[in-house]
């Protein structure tokens, strides 16, 4: 029994808590650093965590949701440099080209099984339309509620899941948001800063500068992934909504909401993670009822 | 008696008795096919193509639990063809698809967990097969068969203890009955979560016994 618990605590340490570890000690590391390389290392622990896993890690992969790991590689890899690119053209157009190669990339290249193209470009269009407008939200409120919002979501996904029995996965996954929930800590304070536009030498770090696209897009592959794979009780809304979730940071551009969240950083704080919360704990909720009713047990 | 229903009688009873042995004859020949005992009609073959009953055809599974109970499962709906010549030399040949669809072990949570990614991942592949290349006789109705099975894609050579279980049927068929035990390892299939990392939860040896129960098609 002793051997087991250890080899257990070794499966989650190795697989979860070393890799967004790392992850941790490399936002640090690059803290004044552009600030894109935040999504870099939150790759980097995904894609530790898949080797510890696996024990290996697949190019291009034997099978269909081996891609996950190449597109979370070529995205740590490409969309730093979108924070160079934001420093030399106005950002909405850096990051609306960089957010539609990023879709296009997952549309043409990423497919899972019993898809037809337009499931393919589906993906592409979520992860380019909700990266874009994470990206932009991130870029103009440096602090830590965006990268948390990214974390609950991206953990949501992880528990989803590990629920639907989809272990592989759900770990990597799951050492990401550890490793971007972490990272939120030293991403800056205030907790949430409206209008105060990143530069390279900004006092205040943020996920923008490629880190949000790289987030988002991994959510929405995990998403997609989930919903293609499930032989659960976990229905397809429970797996595309925390997707969509991180649009809801969009409410704080609706001028009432943003004449709120002008008067304290809590208030600026709990616009943006209250809505995004309440999805994925109501999602949560109804998947943990769904798979219950089942009745039986997983293990 | 009066004459006229004496006829009627005589012209009746002939009828009625011919009218009784049928009826006698047919329930003996519903009835007759037990267990072991060949059929009258159709004659079974010297060799002939056996279309598997996917009702009666299924294979059960068994595998280690956390280093303790022994779990069962099946796969219901087996389908394909065996063909097997009974009285010759020439091993039975084997070609059996099972479709992940019908995994039943009782609980629809564990039915998932086993068809998703970290087992048989049956988004990808929906279907396990075996082929027989060859095979030897071991006793009179018991034979070696060897041959490729293939499950997630990966396929892996194998032999397997086949019993011939006997031959029966009803009616206009006839009915052959075999049961393969193998035992593999599901690492060399492409599943080894859950051997080493996390440790032990479940064994890399599983046991199958596939039960096939195929009707006459052609041959003989």
């Amino acid at each position: 029994m002793a051997d087991d618990t250890g080899a257990i605590v070794s499966y989650v340490g190795l697989g979860l808590f070393l890799p967004a570890l790392v992850a941790f000690g490399l936002v640090l590391a690059v803290r004044r650093s552009p600030s894109g390389l935040t999504g870099t290392a939150i790759a980097l622990a995904f894609l530790l965590s898949w080797i510890a896993e696996r024990g290996t890690l697949e190019v291009p992969g034997s099978e269909r949701w081996h891609l996950i790991a190449v597109a979370v590689l070529a995205l740590g890899a490409f969309t730093p440099w979108l924070s160079v690119l934001e420093d030399r053209v106005p950002d909405v157009l850096a990051g609306a080209v960089a957010a539609s190669i990023v879709g296009v990339a997952l549309g043409k290249w990423v497919s899972f099984p019993g898809w037809t193209p337009y499931h393919a470009w589906a993906m592409g269009c979520a992860a380019g339309v909700v990266g874009l407008s994470t990206e932009w939200c991130a870029l103009r409120r440096p602090g830590a509620a965006i990268p948390f919002s990214l974390a609950a979501c991206i953990g949501t996904e992880s528990v989803l899941l590990a629920m639907s029995g989809f272990l592989s996965l759900a770990v990597p996954a799951g050492a990401m948001a550890l490793a971007l929930g972490a990272a939120s800590l030293v991403l800056g304070r205030p907790l949430h800063a409206r209008d105060q536009r990143v530069t390279a030498d900004s006092p205040v770090r943020t996920l923008a500068g490629g880190g949000a696209l790289t987030a988002v897009a991994t959510l929405t592959l995990l998403g997609f992934a989930g919903w293609s794979y499930n032989f659960s009780a976990i229905q397809p809304w429970m797996w595309l909504l925390p997707i969509a979730a991180p649009a809801v940071l969009l409410l704080t551009e609706v001028p009432g909401l943003a004449a709120l969240s002008t008067r304290s950083p809590t208030a600026r704080f709990a616009i943006c993670m209250v809505p995004m919360t309440a999805i994925c704990v109501v999602v949560l909720y109804l998947a943990w009822r769904a798979m219950n009713d089942g009745g039986g047990s997983g293990a | 008696m009066p004459a006229p229903l004496r006829c009627r009688l005589l012209a009746v009873l002939p009828i009625t008795l011919v009218a009784t042995m049928s009826l006698l004859v047919g329930i003996t020949a519903l009835r007759a096919p037990a267990a072991g005992v060949t059929p009258a009609t159709p004659v079974t073959p010297a060799e002939a193509v056996w279309k598997l009953d996917p009702i009666h055809s299924i294979a059960l599974f068994r595998i280690q639990h956390l280093k303790s109970g022994m779990f069962w499962g099946r796969v219901n709906g087996l389908e394909g063809t065996v063909t097997y010549d009974q009285g010759g030399s020439t091993a039975p040949v084997l070609d059996v698809t099972a479709s992940l669809d019908h995994m039943d072990t009782g609980s629809e949570r564990l039915d998932g967990n086993l068809k998703g990614p970290n087992f048989f991942n049956a988004a990808e592949f929906p279907t396990l097969s075996f082929k027989s290349t060859g095979g030897e006789r071991v006793s009179e109705s018991q034979w070696r068969v060897t041959g490729d099975l293939t499950i997630r894609g990966k396929t892996q050579p194998v032999a397997v203890s086949l019993d011939v279980t006997g031959f029966g049927g009803i009616a206009l068929e006839s009915r052959a009955g075999f049961e393969a035990t193998l035992t593999i390892k599901r690492s060399d299939f492409g599943m080894p979560w859950g051997i080493e990392k996390p440790t032990a939860v479940l064994s890399d040896d599983v046991r199958l016994i596939v039960s096939l129960e195929g009707i006459q098609q052609s041959g003989g």
